[in-house]
C-alpha cells in the first residue's frame, strides 16, 4: 500500500511538474489568426531558419536575428526596392568634394519605442559602438571615425573613398541606439531586448521558438500595416511549407529544392523572388599542382556542368552565371569567357597540359549542399578521367585547408554587401589578401593594380573600365568558376503584398501589408 | 543515509573534471579559431584577430583549460561565442523541451512496456508473449530517424494530423515522445517479463495463491512490488541519458532541446556552450543515478540495511 | 605427448558445451531467422560487384532523378537518379564493414584495457575505471560527434569515433565478468600451478567470459549499424558517393514529400540487420543461460 501512494506521488509530482514547465516554456501556437471574414487581416507569422543567436545589432551576424534589428531599428539611410538609399533617420546628406566626408543631417522627433526623443549623442553613440564592434565591420570597415558637427549634424569621415558607403551604412549592422537605454540596461540586457526607434516594437522573445514584435504607431514614416509580427524558427523547409498550407505560418523565408516545386504547384501559395548578392562558385588552389596550370583549371571549369548543378540540385532556385558580377552592376562585360559544359574541350585542353591520362585530386565543400554540387562535379570529372574525391568538412575545418592551402578545388559560396567587382570576388583573387582571405592564391600584378586603382575610383565610367578588364581577365586564368547566382524568396500566402524582394532577405516589413 | 549521499555526490568532482578535460581537450583539437566561426566572411582578418584575442584563444591550452576551471568554481561559465549571452540563459531556456520530451516518452513507454511485460510474464509462451517479445526486438532495431521521418510522411504529410516541426504544444511532443521511446519500451518488456518470471516462482508467491489471493492481487501487490527495482532503473537510467538531449530525435522534429543546441555548438566550436552543455548533462545524469540508489532502499529493504551496515 | 593427453578432455568439453548452446539456440525459431537473415545479408555485402556493377551505384542519371519503384529501378532513383536497389546492395558491404571493424576493434581494446584492470584490480583498476566512469558519463553520440568534428568526416574517422564510444562498454563487461570468475577455484588452481599470468588470462579467463561478452557484441553490431547511420543523419557519416545506408537515407530527407521511397528503402534494410542481429544476440543470450528457459 505504502508502494503505491508513494508512485502515485512521484507520478503525480512529475505532471505538475512538467505542466509548470510546459507552461513557462511554451505559448499557445500554431494558428493563423485575423483569416475569419469581416475582421481585418493584420497579423503576420513569418517563418524563417534559425533563432537569432543575440539581438544585439551589432553584434548579430545571422541573417534571422537581422531580420529583427532591421525592423526594430533604423538607420542613418534605408535603400529602396532599386537599390537607391532613401533618407531614414538622416534627413539628408552632403558628401566633401574629395568623397571622404559625409555630413547627415538627423530628422527631428524622432522618438525611440521608450519615449525618448533621439538627438545627435545618440546617432553618435550608436556609431561609435558601430565601429569599435569587430562583428560590425560590413558596415563600417571603410568608415574611419564620426564626429558631432551641431545638435542636428553628424559627420561621417571614411579611410578613402567608396561610392558605396550608403548601401554599408543602411545594414543593419548600424542601426540609430539609444545611448541611455543601451548604457542603463548593459550590453548584455540590450541583446536580449532590443529597442530602437524602427517600425515594429519588440515584445518578446521565446528562445529557439520565435520573437514576437508589435507595430509601433507612432513611426515617423507612418504607422505599418500589420500589427503584430511573430517571427518563428522552423529549421526544415518541409515542415515549414506543410505550415504554410495549413496556416500555421503566413510566409517562410528561402523555401529549397523540391518543396519549391510543391509551393510552386499550390493555387494559395505565390513566391515572390529576386536576386540575392551572392553565388556559389568552384575554385582552384593556383598554387599547387595540377592546377597551377591554367589549361587544367580551364578544362575543370569546362566540366562543370551549371545546368545540371541548377536544375538537378537547386530544382532551378538560382540563376545561372559565368562571372562574379550581375548585368547591371559597374564593370559587366560580355567579353568575358564562357565556359559552357563540353567534355570533349575539357579532354583537349587536359591532354594539351599533359595530363591525358587525368590524375586524383580532392574537392572540399563546407556543407552538404556544396557536397551536392561537388557531387555533379565528379560525376564528370571522372568521365575526363580526373579522379576527385570529395571532402567535406565543418565550416571551421574548411576554412582550415582552404586558407593554409590544403585543398586542390572546392566549391563554396559568398556574399556581399554591395554589388561591386571587388567586394563580390577581390577576397578571393587580390594578391594582397594572400594568407588572409585570398585562398585562390592567385596573384596577378595586372588584377592588383587594376583593384588598387579600383578601391580609390568615384567616378562610374572609370570603374567601369577596370572592372571589365579583371573579369575579363579572370574568366581567362579562371582561379575560381561561378556558376549559380543566388537568388533568395519569399514563399507565401497569396494574400499578402510584398512590394520587393530585398537582396539581402532581411525584409522591412513596413512595407508588407495584407489585400483585402 | 546522508552520509552516503555527501559521499556520492563528493564523488562526483573528479568524474565531472575528467569529462571537462576531455570534452575541452577534444573541442580544442577541433580545427579553426572561434573568430572563424563567429564573423563569418563578412570581417576582416584584423576584426578577427582582435575578437580571437578578446576570447583568449592565444594563450595555452592548459592555461585556458584551468581558467575555465576555475571559473566554473567561482560559478562563472562563460558566455557563448555565438551569442555573447551567458551560457546557462541558452541552456535553461532549451531544458524544458527536453525535460517534457524525456518525459513524455519515459511515461509512455512505462504506460505500455509494463503491463505487456507483465502480460508476457503470466501468460508465458503464449501467443502475446512471443509477440511482444518480436515486436520489442524490432523496435529497437529501427532507426530513430527513419521512425521520425516515416511518421511524419504519414501523420503530417498524409493525414495532416499531427504538426511535423517544433516543440509548442503537446501535439508537437507526439510523435517525438514515440520515437524516444522505443529502446526503453522494449528493454522495459523485456525486463519486466524476466523479472515477473523469476518473481512469480518464488516461494511467497505460492503461498499468497495458497492463502486464496486472485491472481491479479497477487500480481499488484507482490511480484509487482519485487520487480519494481529493475523497472525504475530501466526508466531512470534512460530518463537521465534523454536529459542530455535526444539529439537525432530532435534534429529529425526541429525541437530546440538541448541535444541539437550541443550539436550547434559543437560544430560552430562554441566551447563555452558545449562545455557547459556537456556539464549539466553529467550532472543531471549523475542526480538521476544517485536518486535511483535512494530510491531503491526505500523500495528494498537490504538495499537500506546495507546502506546503515556500510555506513559512510 | 603428456601436455596433449592432458588438453584433450578440456577441449572436448569445450565442443560440447558449444554444441549444447548451438542446440539450444537452433531451438528459437527468432535466433534462426536472424541468422538467416544475417546470412543473407553478409552473403549480400560479398557478392555485390556479383549482383550488380559499383558503376550503377555512383554513376548519375538526371534526367531519370526521384523516379519510384518501376521495373528498371526496382526501387526506384535518388536525386542524382541512381538506382537506389544497386546502391543499398553495394551500401551493405560499407554498413557492415562499419558494424563488424568497429565492434571487433574496440572488443579487443576495451577487453584487454577490462581485462588487465580486472584481473589486477588495487589502484590500476581504480584508475582505468574512473576513466572509463568520464567516457561513460559523456553520452556516446556526443562523443562520436566530438570525436568525428576533431578528426573529420569520412569511412575510417567515423570507425575511429564509433569504435572509442565503444570501448568503455566492452571494458566494463569484461572487466565485471572477470571479476566474477578471477577467485573461483579452477583459477586458483592454475595459479597455484604456477601458470602465468598472461596465459591464466588468455587460456582460462577469456574462454569463460566469451558468453556474455559475445551476447553483446551481436547487439552492439546493430547498435553500431544504427549509430553510424545517425551520423551520417547529421551530415558526419562517410563521404558522398559512397553509399552506406544511413547516408542514402539522409540524401532523401529533402524528397520526403515528393519521393519518399528514398527513404524507405534505405531504412528497411537498416532495419533489417539490426533486427537479424538483435534477434540473434537475443537467441544467443537465452541459449548460453539455460535457467531462462526452464
Amino acid at each position: 500500500m505504502k508502494m503505491k501512494k508513494w508512485l502515485a506521488l512521484a507520478v503525480g509530482g512529475s505532471l505538475i511538474l512538467s505542466l509548470a514547465l510546459a507552461g513557462c516554456g511554451t505559448k499557445p501556437g500554431g494558428a493563423s489568426s485575423g483569416s475569419p471574414s469581416g475582421e481585418k487581416r493584420d497579423t503576420l507569422i513569418l517563418g524563417h531558419w534559425s533563432d537569432p543567436p543575440s539581438l544585439d545589432p551589432n553584434n548579430a551576424l545571422n541573417d534571422c536575428a537581422m531580420r529583427v534589428t532591421t525592423n526594430v531599428y533604423d538607420t542613418l539611410v534605408r535603400m529602396d526596392g532599386n537599390f537607391t538609399a532613401q533618407p531614414c533617420i538622416a534627413e539628408s546628406w552632403d558628401v566633401s568634394a574629395d568623397g571622404l566626408e559625409y555630413t547627415f543631417k538627423i530628422r527631428d522627433g524622432v522618438k525611440f519605442h521608450n519615449g525618448d526623443l533621439l538627438t545627435v549623442d545618440d546617432v553618435c553613440f550608436s556609431l561609435q559602438r558601430g565601429i569599435d564592434t569587430p562583428k560590425a565591420s560590413p558596415s563600417f570597415s571603410r568608415v574611419d571615425s564620426v564626429e558631432r558637427v551641431d545638435d542636428h549634424h553628424v559627420k561621417v569621415i571614411l579611410k578613402s573613398p567608396y561610392n558605396q558607403i550608403l548601401a554599408n551604412l543602411a545594414l543593419p549592422f548600424g542601426p540609430i541606439m539609444s545611448k541611455a537605454y543601451v548604457e542603463s540596461v548593459g550590453d548584455e540586457e540590450f541583446a536580449r531586448k532590443p529597442m530602437g526607434t524602427g517600425p515594429f516594437k519588440f515584445v518578446d522573445w521565446v528562445k529557439g521558438e520565435k520573437v514576437i514584435l508589435e507595430a509601433n504607431e507612432d513611426y515617423f514614416l507612418g504607422a505599418p500595416s500589420i500589427k503584430r509580427v511573430e517571427l518563428v524558427t522552423i529549421a526544415d523547409t518541409s515542415a515549414a511549407l506543410l505550415n504554410l498550407e495549413g496556416g500555421g505560418i503566413d510566409a517562410y523565408c528561402d523555401i529549397q529544392t523540391s518543396d519549391y516545386a510543391l509551393a510552386q504547384s499550390n493555387e494559395d501559395i505565390k513566391i515572390v523572388e529576386g536576386n540575392a548578392l551572392g553565388y556559389e562558385f568552384l575554385q582552384f588552389n593556383t598554387a599547387k599542382a595540377p592546377f597551377d596550370n591554367v589549361k587544367v583549371r580551364q578544362a575543370v571549369a569546362y566540366a562543370l556542368d551549371k545546368d545540371a548543378m541548377l536544375q538537378g540540385i537547386n530544382d532551378n532556385i538560382g540563376t545561372k552565371v559565368d562571372t562574379v558580377i550581375l548585368s547591371g552592376g559597374i564593370g559587366y562585360t560580355d567579353k568575358i569567357q564562357v565556359y559552357d559544359y563540353n567534355l570533349e574541350k575539357a579532354k583537349a585542353l587536359l591532354d594539351e597540359a599533359g595530363y591525358a591520362n587525368g590524375f586524383t585530386c580532392d574537392i572540399h565543400v563546407p556543407s552538404d549542399v556544396y557536397g551536392k554540387y561537388a557531387q555533379v562535379l565528379q560525376n564528370s570529372l571522372r568521365e575526363i578521367g580526373i579522379t576527385a574525391n570529395i571532402k567535406q568538412e565543418e565550416l571551421s575545418a574548411f576554412k582550415v585547408s582552404t586558407n593554409g592551402g590544403n585543398y586542390d578545388m572546392a566549391i563554396n559560396g559568398c556574399s556581399f554587401t554591395v554589388m561591386d567587382v571587388f567586394e563580390s570576388c577581390g577576397e578571393l583573387v587580390y594578391g594582397p589578401r594572400i594568407g588572409d582571405t585570398n585562398n585562390t592564391f592567385y596573384n596577378n600584378p595586372r588584377v592588383n593594380a587594376l583593384f588598387d586603382e579600383a578601391l580609390v575610383t568615384v567616378d562610374e565610367a572609370r570603374l567601369a573600365g577596370l572592372y571589365e578588364e579583371v573579369l575579363v581577365t579572370l574568366s581567362e586564368e579562371v582561379p575560381l568558376v561561378p556558376f549559380i547566382w543566388r537568388v533568395r524568396n519569399i514563399t507565401c500566402n497569396k494574400d499578402l503584398n510584398i512590394p520587393y524582394m530585398d537582396p539581402y532577405a532581411f525584409h522591412y516589413l513596413h512595407e508588407w501589408s495584407w489585400n483585402s | 543515509m546522508y552520509k552516503y549521499v555527501i559521499k556520492r555526490v563528493l564523488l562526483m568532482i573528479p568524474v565531472l573534471l575528467g569529462i571537462s578535460f576531455v570534452v575541452f581537450f577534444l573541442m580544442d583539437l577541433t580545427p579553426g579559431t572561434p573568430a572563424d566561426i563567429i564573423m563569418g566572411d563578412l570581417a576582416t582578418s584584423e576584426a578577427k584577430a582582435a575578437l580571437n584575442e578578446s576570447l583568449g584563444w592565444n594563450r595555452p591550452f592548459i592555461q585556458r583549460f584551468l581558467d575555465y576551471i576555475m571559473g566554473v568554481f567561482r560559478g562563472d561559465f562563460g558566455s557563448s561565442y555565438v551569442s555573447g549571452l551567458p551560457v546557462f540563459e541558452e541552456l535553461f531556456s532549451r531544458f524544458p523541451t527536453t525535460f517534457q520530451l524525456a518525459l513524455y516518452s519515459m511515461i509512455l513507454a512505462s504506460l505500455i512496456g509494463i503491463p505487456l511485460g507483465i502480460a508476457c510474464a503470466v501468460k508465458q509462451y503464449s501467443l502475446i508473449d512471443s509477440c511482444s517479445t518480436i515486436f520489442a526486438l524490432i523496435f529497437i532495431s529501427i532507426p530513430t530517424f527513419w521512425l521520425g521521418l516515416m511518421m511524419i510522411i504519414l501523420f503530417s504529410v498524409q493525414l495532416h494530423w499531427l504538426p511535423p516541426n517544433g516543440s509548442e504544444t503537446l501535439a508537437h511532443f507526439i510523435m517525438p515522445a514515440i520515437t524516444c521511446a522505443g529502446t526503453t519500451l522494449a528493454t522495459l518488456i523485456r525486463m519486466t517479463r524476466s523479472t515477473m518470471l523469476e518473481v512469480i516462482r518464488q516461494d511467497y508467491i505460492r503461498t499468497a495463491y495458497a492463502k486464496g489471493a486472485t491472481k491479479g492481487r497477487v500480481i499488484v501487490n507482490h511480484a509487482l512490488q519485487n520487480a519494481f527495482i529493475p523497472i525504475i532503473t530501466i526508466v531512470g537510467v534512460n530518463f537521465g541519458y534523454m536529459l542530455g538531449g535526444a539529439v537525432i530525435t530532435e534534429n529529425v522534429f526541429g525541437m530546440s532541446g538541448i541535444g541539437n543546441l550541443l550539436l550547434s555548438s559543437i560544430r560552430s566550436k562554441d566551447i563555452p556552450m558545449v562545455m557547459g552543455g556537456v556539464l549539466i548533462v553529467a550532472v543531471m545524469f549523475s542526480i538521476v543515478n544517485l536518486l535511483l540508489d535512494i530510491c531503491y532502499a526505500y523500495v528494498d529493504p537490504r538495499v537500506k540495511a546495507q546502506y546503515k551496515k556500510g555506513g559512510a | 605427448m603428456k601436455k596433449t593427453k592432458h588438453e584433450a578432455p578440456r577441449t572436448d568439453k569445450k565442443r560440447s558445451q558449444l554444441l549444447e548452446v548451438w542446440g539450444r539456440l537452433k531451438k528459437s525459431k527468432v535466433a534462426i531467422a536472424g541468422l538467416v537473415i544475417l546470412a543473407l545479408l553478409i552473403l549480400m555485402a560479398v557478392f555485390a560487384d556479383v549482383l550488380v556493377d559499383y558503376e550503377l551505384a555512383i554513376a548519375q542519371n538526371m534526367p531519370e532523378k526521384l523516379q519510384g519503384p518501376s521495373p528498371a529501378h526496382w526501387l526506384g532513383t535518388d536525386g542524382f537518379g541512381r538506382d537506389i536497389l544497386a546502391r543499398i546492395i553495394h551500401g551493405s558491404r560499407i554498413s557492415l564493414s562499419i558494424g563488424f571493424v568497429s565492434v571487433i576493434v574496440s572488443l579487443a581494446v576495451g577487453g584487454a584495457i577490462g581485462s588487465i584492470a580486472g584481473y589486477y584490480g588495487g589502484t590500476l583498476d581504480m584508475i582505468v575505471m574512473r576513466f572509463i566512469d568520464v567516457l561513460m558519463a559523456i553520452p556516446s553520440m556526443l562523443m562520436c560527434i566530438c570525436v568525428v568534428t576533431v578528426l573529420g568526416p569520412g569511412m575510417s574517422n567515423l570507425l575511429v569515433a564509433i569504435t572509442i564510444s565503444y570501448v568503455a562498454t566492452f571494458c566494463v563487461i569484461v572487466r565485471s565478468s572477470i571479476l566474477t570468475i578471477k577467485n573461483s577455484d579452477y583459477i586458483e588452481a592454475a595459479r597455484a600451478t604456477g601458470v602465468g599470468t598472461f596465459r591464466i588470462i588468455l587460456k582460462h579467463i577469456i574462454p569463460n567470459t566469451m558468453g556474455p561478452i559475445m551476447v553483446q557484441a551481436t547487439l552492439s553490431i546493430g547498435s553500431v549499424i544504427l549509430s553510424a547511420a545517425g551520423l551520417s543523419f547529421v551530415g558526419l557519416g562517410v563521404m558522398p558517393p559512397t553509399p552506406e545506408w544511413g547516408a542514402i537515407l539522409t540524401e532523401g530527407k529533402e524528397f520526403i514529400r515528393t519521393a519518399p521511397h528514398i527513404v524507405l528503402f534505405p531504412g528497411i534494410a537498416i532495419m533489417l540487420a539490426v533486427m537479424s542481429l538483435n534477434f540473434l544476440g537475443d537467441g544467443l543470450r537465452d541459449a548460453l543461460d539455460p535457467r531462462l528457459k526452464q
